[in-house]
């Protein structure tokens, strides 16, 4: 059976057909900008810990800020409302104690969310080597 | 048509989509990409590029802020994650605004509006030129200049108050002065006709300088002056 035309299948969750237009149907240009986002999400989380614990909101909201766009770049875009939300807690208060349950949440969430773009990547590259083959 | 650009984006994502879609058009030559607007003033102000695609929030200073530090204005198309800028945008008339992440189609759109702007300012007569002085691009209005000196590779312009050496040719300016009120006189400088003050025998005299003029450009320096 020839898998030349078989197309790949997002798992749940993904935006499939946002992400074909957005990358007009090239799935490796897809894996390239999974592999980039991973990358620059665990980056930011890695500085989101450090302003967690310093106790500075502004720091820490900037790089929620900064990880939120990234979501839309791989058709994770229902996450960005929830960082959001973060964002505006973080503008509200002087201290980071008082974040503390939002952030842990927000911060195991991104953390499935990496987890899922890996899963997803490693999918891709299994498809695609499967139709070269 | 191509474009000489840069991107000044601080997210890796963007930048990376961002590059692929100008390889893919064929007709951006990427100069560099700057993840802080500091850096990309610093690129720019030694360096002419036609288009910017720059990021609005960046760490440090912002894109509009960098806008207003520039020597001069490339084209700009603003990526931004923000609607909210729209307004901004159009106040600082950049060419235009994309909401990221775009598709290449919506790329090519501002593309082709880059192209119809430049197209239109080439088209309109400006009055003035850019030169690199010691890594920096200054601004010089062509009224101000007197007169240009050749020094070998480099390049003499003289202003009533000020005197600019860049690394350039007489041969190169030659084509882009003619038209603009200047006058080959000698094979090692170039007048502006209007700043001439007297003529005497084989010499000019602008604003208190004395420029030979040969034998050969004699001719065409009293075809161009109006002697009555």
């Amino acid at each position: 059976m020839s898998h030349k035309n078989v197309r790949f299948i997002f798992s749940g969750g993904f935006d499939t057909e946002y992400l074909w237009e957005l990358y007009d149907n090239d799935i490796n240009t897809i894996m390239e900008m999974f592999g980039s986002s991973i990358e620059a999400i665990r980056a930011e989380v890695t500085n989101s810990i450090v302003h967690f614990r310093d106790g500075d909101p502004e720091a820490l909201r900037r790089v929620f800020h900064k990880i939120r766009p990234v979501f839309s770049y791989v058709g994770l875009n229902y996450l960005q409302e929830q960082v959001h939300d973060f964002e505006n807690k973080c503008s509200l208060t002087t201290g980071t104690e008082s974040l503390s349950s939002d952030y842990e949440r927000l911060v195991s969430m991104v953390y499935d969310a990496m987890a899922l773009l890996e899963q997803e990547l490693e999918r891709m590259k299994k498809f695609t080597n499967l139709k070269v083959s | 048509m191509r474009f000489t650009s840069l991107i000044v984006e601080d997210l890796k994502p963007a930048a990376d989509h961002l590059r692929k879609l100008c390889e893919r058009s064929g007709i951006i030559d990427l100069k560099g990409h700057f993840i802080c607007a500091e850096d990309a003033l610093d690129y720019l102000s030694g360096n002419l590029v036609d288009l910017v695609f720059l990021d609005v929030e960046m760490p440090g200073m912002s894109g509009f802020e960098m806008l207003d530090q520039l020597v001069y204005r490339p084209q700009v198309i603003l990526t931004t994650s923000k609607t909210e800028y729209a307004y901004d945008a159009f106040e600082y008339k950049v060419c235009d605004f994309l909401k990221k992440p775009f598709t290449y189609d919506r790329f090519t759109e501002a593309l082709q509006k880059v192209e119809q702007r430049k197209s239109q300012s080439e088209g309109e007569e400006g009055d003035q030129i850019f030169i690199k002085v010691d890594g920096k691009l200054v601004r010089l209005r062509y009224d101000d200049i007197l007169f240009m000196e050749s020094m070998g590779d480099y390049v003499k312009f003289v202003t009533a108050d000020r005197k600019f050496i860049t690394h350039n040719t007489m041969k190169n300016l030659e084509t882009k002065f003619s038209g603009r009120g200047f006058l080959k006189v000698h094979r090692s400088y170039m007048v502006n006709l209007n700043a001439i003050d007297d003529i005497q025998d084989n010499t000019l005299y602008v604003k208190g300088n004395q420029i030979p003029v040969s034998k050969t450009n004699r001719s065409s320096v009293f075809e161009r002056i109006n002697i009555v």
